[in-house]
């Protein structure tokens, strides 16, 4: 199971923007492909997953503030569950 | 002089492992929002910081720079203590106050890490003087990335130490990137070892993916500078596998560069090859020592997880002495 | 893990577009106007200030510079005084230091001793965040103590655009600080011919019982204060300055005689920063409009600390602000 997450980056940024979900829960997921995208101080990023499986369920909706650090969603391997 | 015994070899080679594994560890933490601030990664850089160590008596005085886990870890600093600085934790090395830019044991000869590019060079021919004025039998360190190879203040003070003969040796801890910005765009003349050398001081171009150069010109820096005979500068070329800061991914370096660097270049791989070729250890015990390695950062992570924040009362200990007769 | 991409959220640019908007703007009108710092060309800037800009302009205009502070600044002096009208960024402003005989002994006093205007401006990030104790100075009373400095300390995307521009169309040395906290925040902007002047404060939120006076991010602070106030009862307004130097005068004066109960703010330690000049200064001119003593609100007399809620603690709050409102109120 990876945990895709918001990270934490630069000085000020406590929380980011949910602004799409590029996958949907149970969608298959190919390592290095975009699961969401985010806002955040700077710039608007991409979040990958870096191991394929399936895609679990959104913990946070589009333009939910998510504090960085916080995970949005996980990339189940076969077999596994949430 | 010239090569490390069985004991410093092994020492060096677990040594660069601990720095390697904490800060893998630590990047990942940063990412969750475990170092407040963010820091500075120096996986890659391990025998440039781990050489000069070996070369140093453990109470010779170094300085740094913002980039300096691995040379705190290698200067003798537990995992603990400096992992607990990165979550600024009161059991952190700077009591959590610091921060990763700020890791630093004065008592121990570690006049610190800094936020200011080329402060540490500064800082360190300072306690050089120091070192002289008292009539101590020791050197001290100064730091430096390629980055403040082009800052006033650092030759300012390599030419004072070297007026002054002083016991003093400069690092150039040369990653070759200054954030995003490569050494040969910024730097004129190139030959940085050319560029020390009209300061009038020994100064050397070297391998710093060797940990054993790195000791061996170290040694022999230290050994001139204990006998009076001055400074010397040292540029260590290596390369740092993440971006300035953790997180950035910059367009500036290709992933093949990176890859060349960590498949064919790799301190710690190389010096595992020697290790094993002086047969010094075997494959097991060097697993052996990679599987202790692993516990101890585990066991440095648990350790600032569960240590207590400083006391938001001391927000204004100890910014002076309280005896200048005033009361502010 | 995350990789950059181009999608933009929404409409209304950041701060930091709000910078590049309003410098690109003047680029195009000036062709002596360049931008000199670390790291600008091809990573925008460490907050994405000037991103995209090099692209546009040409490396020529956008100059990546090796880490040499007093040099960078010397380079602005020298061709300002030459003809052109230099942008050095100096990345944090905390790096100023490095330079401060360049901007304080040199850039600020030739037009006095030479006749010659020095038409530069000098942008930093500043402000308080994380980061630790090097890279959260506020130096805002080293600058606006400078005779020959101006300083510009915007709160809004659209004081940041028009107030860049302004500063390009000055003739003098601006210290042009933005600050860390409001890199990402977003908000309109204004077409070519808006400009902020100078030594006009702005009031960000009208009231009826009390004044807050600040700048910076320290404005965002105070009008959370406000609103919270507001539910106890108590209507306060919000004035954001905008520039230290000039300093809006007539605006705080008249405040100070509307309301008679003023808090001053901002993020300094509190021993002999600008908000000790506002508060004298607006004493002296208003002591018979004052209800009772200006409250200044500040930071410790103390270096920020890595960890963050020492550093919290260590400036002015949400409940410190409110707390100095009710304490002008009690007069």
């Amino acid at each position: 199971m990876e945990e895709i997450f918001v990270p934490a980056l630069g000085m000020a940024m406590d929380s980011v923007v949910l602004l799409e979900w590029t996958k949907q829960p149970g969608d298959q997921v190919n390592a290095g492909e975009s699961i969401a995208v985010i806002e955040t101080d700077k710039t608007t990023l991409d979040l990958t997953a870096e191991t394929s499986g399936v895609l679990g369920k959104h913990r946070y909706q589009v333009n939910d503030e998510v504090p960085a650090g916080n995970t949005i969603a996980v990339v189940l391997a076969p077999g596994e569950v949430e | 002089m010239s090569t490390l015994d069985k004991e410093k070899s092994l020492a060096a080679l677990r040594q660069m492992m601990v720095i390697r594994d904490f800060e893998e560890t630590a990047d990942k933490l940063c990412l969750r929002g475990k170092v407040p601030g963010g820091m500075h990664n120096s996986s890659g850089q391990e025998a440039a910081a781990v050489g000069v160590m070996s070369a140093l008596a453990p109470d010779d005085v170094i300085a740094t720079t913002h980039r300096s886990h691995h040379h705190t870890l290698a200067k003798g600093f537990t995992p603990k203590s400096v992992m607990a600085e990165l979550f600024a934790k009161s059991t952190g090395v700077s009591g959590g106050r610091g921060g990763s830019m700020h890791l630093a044991g004065v008592e121990r000869g570690h006049f610190g890490g800094n936020g200011i590019v080329g402060a540490g060079v500064g800082i360190a021919m300072g306690a050089a003087l120091g070192i002289q004025v008292l009539k101590d039998k020791k050197v001290s360190v100064g730091f430096v990335g390629d980055g403040g190879m082009n800052t006033g203040r650092t030759w300012e003070a390599i030419n004072m130490a070297v007026i002054y003969k002083l016991p003093f040796i400069i690092i150039c801890d040369n990653n070759q990137y200054a954030v995003e910005t490569f050494v040969g765009r910024v730097t004129g003349g190139g030959d940085l070892a050319k560029r020390a050398s009209g300061f009038g001081l020994p100064s050397f171009n070297i391998n710093g993916q060797d940990v054993e150069e790195v000791y061996k010109y170290t040694a022999e820096a230290r050994e001139r500078a204990l006998a009076g005979e001055g400074p010397t500068f040292i540029n260590a070329v290596t390369y740092r596998y993440y971006g300035h800061n953790v997180g950035e991914k910059g367009q500036y370096r290709t992933q093949e560069e990176i890859a060349e660097w960590r498949t064919s270049k790799d301190p710690i791989d190389y010096f595992t090859g020697v290790v094993l070729e002086r047969k010094f250890a075997t494959q097991q015990e060097i697993d052996d020592m990679r599987a202790s390695v692993r516990t101890e950062i585990d066991e440095a992570v648990a350790f600032a997880e569960s240590s207590p924040e400083p006391a938001i009362s001391t927000i204004t200990q100890g910014v002076d002495s309280g005896k200048l007769g005033i009361q502010l | 893990m995350s990789t950059d991409t181009t999608v933009k959220a929404n409409a209304t640019p950041t701060y930091s577009e709000a910078f590049q908007s309003g410098v690109r703007e003047e680029m195009t009108r000036n062709k002596g106007i360049f931008i000199l710092g670390t790291d600008l060309q091809e990573r925008g800037g460490h907050f994405a200030q000037v991103k995209g800009i090099a692209q546009e302009f040409g490396f020529d205009r956008v100059k990546d510079s090796p880490i040499s502070e007093a040099a960078m600044v010397a380079a602005g002096m020298g061709s300002a005084m030459y003809g052109c009208h230099p942008i050095i960024d100096l990345n944090f402003i905390d790096f100023s230091l490095g330079a401060m005989d360049e901007i304080i002994n040199q850039a600020a006093k030739i037009r006095f001793m030479f006749n010659k205007p020095v038409p530069l401006v000098i942008r930093a990030t500043s402000g308080i965040a994380l980061g630790g104790a090097h890279h959260c100075n506020s130096l805002e009373s080293f600058f606006a103590h400078t005779a020959g400095l101006s300083l510009a300390v915007p709160s809004t995307p659209m004081d940041v655009k028009g107030l860049i521009k302004t500063a390009l169309r000055n003739e003098d040395p601006v210290i042009f600080l933005m600050h860390k906290k409001l890199s990402g925040i977003r908000g309109e902007i204004k077409g070519d011919d808006y400009f902020v002047p100078f030594g006009k404060a702005a009031t960000i939120k009208p009231g009826k019982d009390a004044v807050i006076i600040s700048y910076g991010y320290s404005v965002v602070t105070a009008n959370k204060a406000a609103q919270a106030l507001e539910a106890e009862g108590i209507s306060v307004e919000v004035i954001d300055l905008r520039t230290l130097y000039p300093l809006d005068t007539d605006a705080i004066n008249a405040a100070v005689q509307k309301f008679g109960r003023v808090v001053v703010v901002d993020e300094a330690p509190l021993f002999g920063s600008i908000t000790a000049e506002i508060a004298a200064t607006a004493t002296e001119a208003n002591f018979g409009s004052l209800k009772g003593p200006i409250v200044r609100v500040g930071a410790a007399r103390a270096p920020l600390s890595a960890n963050p809620a020492m550093s919290e603690a260590a400036i002015p709050s949400v409940d410190s602000i409110s707390a100095a409102v009710k304490k002008v109120m009690k007069y």
